[in-house]
């Protein structure tokens, strides 16, 4: 009821919505407004990706000490005898096959983020 | 929901996958009305262009926020609306005329119906000019709801307040604009 009340009166009040019709005086649209806005869109999003980058390396650096603390701790017997360890046991071909594995996943982790951040952009 | 908002819902899943200029199309299609809005409540150039900025800037940073319960020019429009009242709460508010409420609730529906419906070129001036008086809370509302042609739902939705809280405040309004007519036609008398 009330609803169509109002209704009634916006088909009469037709001088107040011509006068809202009128810009208030020398207040202009700015021609340029899209490209400026969304060039600071762009900067925004740039700010945000990097702010995300900063927080994922933050958390990434603190499960690493973490790993490496509870790793630690963990091992701490083996690391107690490792002094008394016999290097000459170590077989050359394990540790030629960890040193290839170690650096085909460091590439592949490298191309692997390329590839993603540059379909992202 | 119509064909333009399916589309736009399209654009922002879009936008949110990555495709950040798709966005412009917000920007082309509604920065000239959130712009004319708050200019009708930041009436200075700068501010008004930088509180428009603001708002899309803000969309597009919660653009993954707006779930769909309103038109999307309506959520934008809350943003400016709250952009804008944030704003003048931090600036030196405008003066704006107070009116005994008193007299505002003593004038007559129809005194009210007969001054907002004469369209003379005198009588539009003196509108704009009334509409100037108002406080940014009840400029918002005429905007919407004549200017921009929304319903009381969606005005309501925009300004944060009950539908009923905007039709009982657009008949004050009203009242109100009469009385600043009438004011100002008895001075240049």
């Amino acid at each position: 009821m009330e609803t169509d009340n109002v209704k009634n009166n916006i088909d009469n009040d037709k001088a107040l919505r011509k006068a809202l019709q009128r810009p208030p005086e020398e207040m202009r649209y700015p021609s340029n407004f899209a490209f400026v806005t969304m060039q600071k869109v762009r900067q925004e999003k740039y700010r945000a990706e990097r702010r995300r980058r900063r927080n994922e390396r933050i958390v990434l650096a603190a499960v690493c000490v973490l790993s490496i603390g509870l790793g630690g701790y963990m091992m701490r017997d083996a690391f107690r005898s490792f002094t008394e360890w016999d290097f000459g046991d170590v077989n050359m071909v394990s540790v030629i096959c960890a040193v290839v594995c170690v650096t085909f996943f460091a590439m592949l982790n490298g191309f692997l983020k390329k590839h993603f951040t540059d379909r992202r952009q | 929901m119509t064909i333009q908002e399916k589309d736009e819902r399209k654009l922002i899943a879009s936008v949110l996958g990555g495709h950040t200029d798709d966005f412009s199309y917000f920007l082309e299609r509604y920065g000239p009305q959130v712009f004319s809005v708050i200019s009708r409540l930041v009436p200075v150039q700068e501010d008004a262009e930088e509180l428009a900025q603001e708002t899309f800037i803000s969309a597009f940073t919660h653009l993954a926020d707006f779930a769909g319960q309103a038109a999307f020019s309506s959520w934008l429009y809350r943003i400016a609306y709250n952009k804008a009242m944030t704003f003048l709460r931090s600036h030196a508010a405008r003066h704006t005329l107070r009116l005994d409420d008193m007299n505002i609730e003593a004038v007559d529906e129809s005194l009210a119906d007969e001054a907002l419906s004469v369209d003379t070129e005198e009588r539009i001036a003196v509108l704009n000019k009334a509409v100037g008086m108002l406080s940014a809370d009840e400029r918002m509302l005429v905007t919407m709801f004549y200017m921009e042609e929304h319903t009381a739902r969606e005005v309501a939705y925009i300004m944060g307040i009950t539908e009923r809280n905007v039709i009982v405040r657009l008949h004050r309004v009203r009242k109100k604009l009469y009385l600043l007519i009438k004011r100002m036609e008895n001075g240049n008398r």
